[in-house]
């Protein structure tokens, strides 16, 4: 705890921008958050469900070490979870904090093959009285959500099925979006605004993997994106923001969503996913979205690259404008980026770890739009290329700070570039 | 639960039947008859009592969207004065009629939760909601096109054969059945041509400086950076992102002075209380929605009531309303606000800003003109 507050501090005084307030507000939610962990554990360790640490190294389904937990659990009740928080500076606006998500993974095994996972997640702080009071709106954005809710039936190594809300299995960060998992104090914008992590749906998936030739898969359908839902308006970004639906929400559709993985070779990982399905619920007749990503990672003694492409189409855009009465409809975007990582740490002989890092993330959220009128015009709305360096500090495998510094290049020739250092902080338990 | 696998299965194999049934061209298709029958409608005099006027009358499509007649012989009136003349040949509008290109960007009028605002709508007070139910609103007006009701706008309407063809072909055989449905469909056929390439060409100087097709000036560089910063004008203006509007869509009362030019020619004596009147809040009277600044340069006159004739009056208007300026177009102090118990004095009053840094913001607004416009500057 204290060791904690101490290398946090000593980043903060690198950095003679951030505000005295600022590191204290930070300092309290960290004691805070360090607090609500204890009672967890507290809470639980006297249980007869007993508790147990996270296995860093594990992952089930290419889920995150913390999401994964419930299944190798030896106790029938299984609590894990993740949160991070985070302070940022931009040259052209006011720092802000954020107390971005306090998650809890709760999971229980009613046998050896049933297994029930959830994620509950707190974002910004979690859900706000004023807008439980006025309804949503931009001022007020903190909110509490079931994150996943699934049931997952292990049937063999080759097939199995889940049935619920789970996590749609696209891109690099969707399944592994725990803080210790990647290391920009922000998720790249290409898997923000074309594949938007965190990003879950309602449906059936089935998965397994064939080990003896390094091959793992997920095939399932799910409840389709809304495109329609108003929000989605002007120049926004294709699907950010909406898919993730909770609570009662229309079905009118279904997507197909497939993934195919290849690990035969020790360190590397090579892969793709799709979707494709109504990009609207039903509301519009003829509008579909394929959505598509190729990724890859490859890990070696200390060093680590990923690099993730990934493209949405939507046929019809013109339909949805029409229907929304939005003055457009984004009918293509995609974005890709490239992050290389080296622990300084590696060749010494600690269990702490130091990766600093450079990544090269370009989004372009509105390749083309189209109007109600069917024309279809490149757009260069949101269009930016984010050249990214920083430093990682695990003090422990799990927990995390993170400092970094991002340079914004906006490809909108009247816009203004900016520059954005960030402290953050990550756990999962 | 093996019911919902069973049920999403369905559902998926029907939907991809669907996709593959559906007929790809008609919404847009559908959409570009709409404005071609729209843009008919737009011009089309006979839609007013006398038939002198239509739309396009006060909102000429070569004339950046706003009302440019020429001086009109054997009258008192003219158009530079502010408001417009009516069908009736006598009537002056309170009102500068403003541009219509862009004009459809504006969301719907709503109330922001968050921000405690009133944002969006149609004129210059909001009090259409939507683009369609502005549509509806200059024909029925005894100031404009003075028609008395919607059935008499439809028995016009009814004089063209074309007319009848096309909106039957576009909204359903029985859409005469109900003058207040034709007159429905009228109003979404005028709203959908208003959508259409000929509102939006975002080819300005602005925009193509965006596209990394145009440099500014030295003066226009100079005038952007001051429209950014000391002059504060984007806190209602935005110019950031792709395509701005140049305009938040809120609402607020600037302190702008009575056109008493008008008044004189229009006889008009009650205060335009604008956006107040409208939601009954004493507290917005005299709030105008912040208008888009495309096309300024050759929108002239400005402000609601058009009282101020040159571009940078209005400047100087909001560089020095606070502390005595003179306003180069009368030689005399500012007028006193015609509500001044509301003015936002906030971000406007006292800009101190230089003679040369003024001209340098009226440059750079020059540089918001649509290109097919651009030889209407002065
Ligand atoms: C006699 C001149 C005149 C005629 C004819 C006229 N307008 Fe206007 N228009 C105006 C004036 C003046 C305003 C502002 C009125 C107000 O705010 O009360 C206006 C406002 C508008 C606006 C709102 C712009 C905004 O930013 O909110 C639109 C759109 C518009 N007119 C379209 C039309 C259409 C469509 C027609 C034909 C059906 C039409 N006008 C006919 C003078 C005219
Ligand atoms: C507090 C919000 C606000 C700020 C700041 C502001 N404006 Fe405006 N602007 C408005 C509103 C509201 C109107 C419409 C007022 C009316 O008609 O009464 C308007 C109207 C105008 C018009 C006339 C538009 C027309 O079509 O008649 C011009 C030109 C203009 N603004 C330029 C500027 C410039 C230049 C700046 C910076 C020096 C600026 N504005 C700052 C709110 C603002």
């Amino acid at each position: 705890m204290k060791k904690t507050l101490l290398s946090l501090s000593a980043i903060a005084l690198l950095s003679n921008t951030l505000i005295a307030d600022e590191l204290s507000t930070l300092k309290e939610e960290i004691k805070e958050l360090q607090e609500n962990q204890q009672t967890i554990i507290d809470e639980t360790s006297n249980d007869k469900a007993g508790f147990s640490t996270v296995d860093t190294s594990f992952s089930h389904n290419g889920m995150g070490a913390a999401a994964s937990k419930v299944y190798s659990s030896k106790s029938a009740l299984s609590i894990g979870g993740y949160g991070d928080m985070y302070v940022k500076m931009p040259d052209n606006g006011s720092a802000k904090a954020d107390v971005y998500h306090f998650v809890p993974y709760i999971g229980y095994k009613f046998s050896d093959s049933i297994i029930l996972n959830t994620e509950l997640e707190f974002e910004h702080g979690g859900a706000n009285a004023e807008e439980a009071a006025n309804g949503p709106s931009d001022a007020v954005e903190g909110y509490a959500i079931v994150e996943f809710m699934y049931l997952d039936f292990l049937i063999s190594k080759e097939f199995n099925v889940q049935v619920g809300k789970t996590l749609v299995p696209m891109g690099l960060i969707n399944l592994r979006h725990e803080p210790t998992l990647f290391n920009t104090v922000q998720k790249p914008l290409t898997e923000k605004y074309i594949i938007p992590a965190t990003w879950a749906s309602t449906g059936v998936n089935t998965y397994g993997s064939f080990e003896d030739i390094g091959i793992s898969y997920n095939a399932g359908i799910t409840q389709a994106i809304d495109l329609n839902n108003g929000e989605n308006g002007k120049h926004e970004q294709v699907i950010a923001g909406t898919p993730s639906p909770t609570g009662k929400t229309d079905i009118a559709d279904v997507a197909f969503v497939g993934r195919l993985d290849y690990t035969g070779v020790n360190g590397l990982l090579l892969g793709a996913s799709v979707y494709y399905g109504n990009a609207t619920q039903g509301s519009v007749i003829g509008s579909s979205a394929f959505i598509y990503d190729v990724h890859t990672s490859f890990e070696y003694s200390g060093f680590k690259a990923k690099a993730l492409y990934s493209a949405v189409s939507i046929s019809n855009a013109e339909n949805i404008a029409s229907k929304s009465g939005a003055s457009e409809s984004v009918s293509n975007s995609n974005g890709f980026y490239v992050n290389l990582e080296y622990d300084v740490l590696a060749t010494l002989n600690t269990t702490q770890k130091v990766p600093v890092f450079i990544q090269y993330d370009r989004v372009d959220p509105t390749a083309t739009v189209t109007d109600k009128f069917g024309t279809s015009t490149n757009s260069l709305d949101g269009k930016t290329a984010t050249t990214t360096f920083g430093v990682n500090y695990f003090p422990h495998e799990q927990v995390v700070l993170k400092a970094d510094y991002a340079m914004s290049d906006v490809i909108a020739g009247n816009n203004n570039d900016y520059n954005t250092f960030s402290l953050g902080l990550g756990f999962i338990f | 639960m093996y019911k919902k696998l069973l049920k999403l299965t369905t559902l998926s194999v029907a939907s991809l039947v669907l996709f593959s049934a559906c007929d790809e061209q008609s919404v847009a298709t559908t959409n570009i008859e709409k404005a071609k029958l729209g843009e008919k409608l737009f011009s089309d005099k006979t839609l007013s009592k006398n038939k002198t006027m239509a739309c396009a009358t006060c909102h000429s499509l070569d004339n950046a969207m706003v009302d440019a007649r020429a001086k009109i012989p054997n009258h008192t009136y003219n158009v530079n004065t502010g408001g417009s003349l009516g069908d009736d040949n006598v009537s002056i509008g309170d009102r500068n009629a403003p541009m219509a290109a862009y004009a459809f960007e504006a969301p719907d009028f709503h109330f922001d939760n968050g921000e405690k605002i009133y944002v969006g709508g149609f004129f210059l007070d909001g009090r259409a909601h939507t683009l369609k139910d502005q549509a509806k609103g200059p024909f029925l007006n005894p100031l404009e096109m003075n028609m008395p009701n919607d059935s008499a706008v439809i028995a016009r309407v009814k004089d063209n054969a074309d007319y009848i063809s096309e909106l039957k072909k576009l909204y359903g055989d029985d859409i005469f059945e109900n003058d207040f449905k034709a007159y429905d469909a009228v109003a979404d056929a005028i709203a959908t041509f208003e959508q259409s390439s000929t509102f939006k060409t975002f080819d300005s100087k602005f925009d193509r400086l965006s596209d990394g097709d145009y440099e500014l000036t030295s003066l226009e560089e100079q005038g952007k950076k001051l429209f950014e910063g000391k002059a504060m004008c984007v806190a209602c203006h935005p110019i950031d992102g792709y395509h701005p509007l140049m305009t938040d869509f809120t609402y607020d009362n600037l302190g702008v002075p009575i056109n008493k030019e008008l008044r004189a020619l229009n006889g008009v004596k009650n205060i335009d209380k604008g956006l107040g009147k409208e939601v009954n809040d004493a507290s917005l009277d005299g709030a105008f929605k912040v208008s888009s600044l495309r096309n300024i340069a050759v929108t002239s006159p400005y402000m609601h009531n058009g009282v101020f004739k040159d571009l940078k009056t209005v400047v100087h208007f909001y560089n020095t309303r606070d502390i005595e300026g003179i306003n180069p177009e009368t030689k005399e102090i500012w007028d006193r606000p015609e509500v001044p118990q509301t003015i936002n004095d906030v971000e406007l009053g006292d800009l101190g800003l230089s003679n040369q840094e003024e001209d340098a913001i009226v440059a750079f607004m020059k540089t918001f003109t649509d290109k097919k416009f651009e030889h209407l500057i002065k």
